[in-house]
């Protein structure tokens, strides 16, 4: 008998939904800016390729700019 | 309701796709709330803060890890407990009004209360419960949750959820045959 009273008020709304509660969160809602996208770990991933890569593209330029002054330079 | 569907119009720039979101879980949310012992109105700014949340994170939820109830959830239970943490002192200066309250229904058997003023002896009474135990109950009463996704959201074991869920309802039992007695 406990346990069916017990479970009807656990069941039952002890609290109240106010009537115009979801105008009142997209109010809030509209006023924020849309949720920016996620950065997996592709993407990062793909990043992290692309700086890499032009990081060693820039090493080696500058090593051949080098080694032509250094040829150069020698006579 | 799809939520596959929702994410992808909100993807889309739709705002207010995310009212359908509100529309169905305001219900069980406020359900939760009352169970974990939260009154109306503190009930109601940690329910819209929920949603402003999930909002702001919407972009984290991955449908593969969880279903976004349970994830939606995870965000009112931390919200919940921060909330009733926080005013832990303030309840504890209330103490004498709660007692004084139920002291005042104890002079008739629960059954004979009215509906509201039954539920507002089971909102003393779930004061009483600890918080993950109350937490614990609370999830559990709300139907699209089986045992996994309340161990998930609470963060244990689902012997764990058992436990506490049990420990909870037995304390509220013996709270109510006290009451009647």
């Amino acid at each position: 008998m406990m346990n069916k009273t017990l479970d009807t008020l656990l069941n039952s709304d002890l609290l109240s939904v106010p009537d115009n509660f979801t105008d009142q969160v997209m109010k809030e809602i509209y006023q924020l800016p849309m949720p920016t996208p996620r950065q997996t770990w592709k993407k990062r991933l793909q990043w992290l390729a692309i700086f890499s890569s032009a990081a060693l593209g820039t090493v080696e330029l500058f090593s051949f700019i080098f080694g032509i002054w250094i040829a150069t330079a020698a006579y | 309701m799809d939520i596959k569907i929702i994410l992808i119009r909100i993807k889309n720039g739709d705002q207010s796709a995310f009212s359908l979101v509100v529309e169905h879980f305001q219900r069980p949310l406020f359900g939760y709330l009352g169970r974990m012992g939260l009154t109306q109105s503190v009930a109601e700014e940690v329910a819209q803060e929920t949603f402003l949340r999930a909002w702001n994170q919407l972009n984290r939820y991955d449908p593969a890890r969880a279903q976004f109830s349970t994830w939606l959830f995870t965000i009112a239970r931390n919200l919940a407990l921060h909330e009733l943490e926080r005013s832990a002192n303030k309840l504890e200066n209330n103490d004498d009004e709660i007692i004084l309250d139920y002291a005042c229904q104890r002079y008739q058997p629960f059954e004979k209360l009215t509906q509201e003023q039954q539920s507002q002896a089971l909102m003393t009474m779930l004061q009483t419960l600890p918080l993950t135990d109350r937490s614990a109950l609370a999830l559990a009463y709300f139907q699209e949750f089986d045992m996994a996704s309340i161990a998930r959201i609470e963060g244990c074991t689902v012997s764990a959820i058992k436990v506490r869920i049990h420990r909870a309802k037995q304390k509220l039992r013996l709270l109510l045959e006290e009451h009647d007695e």
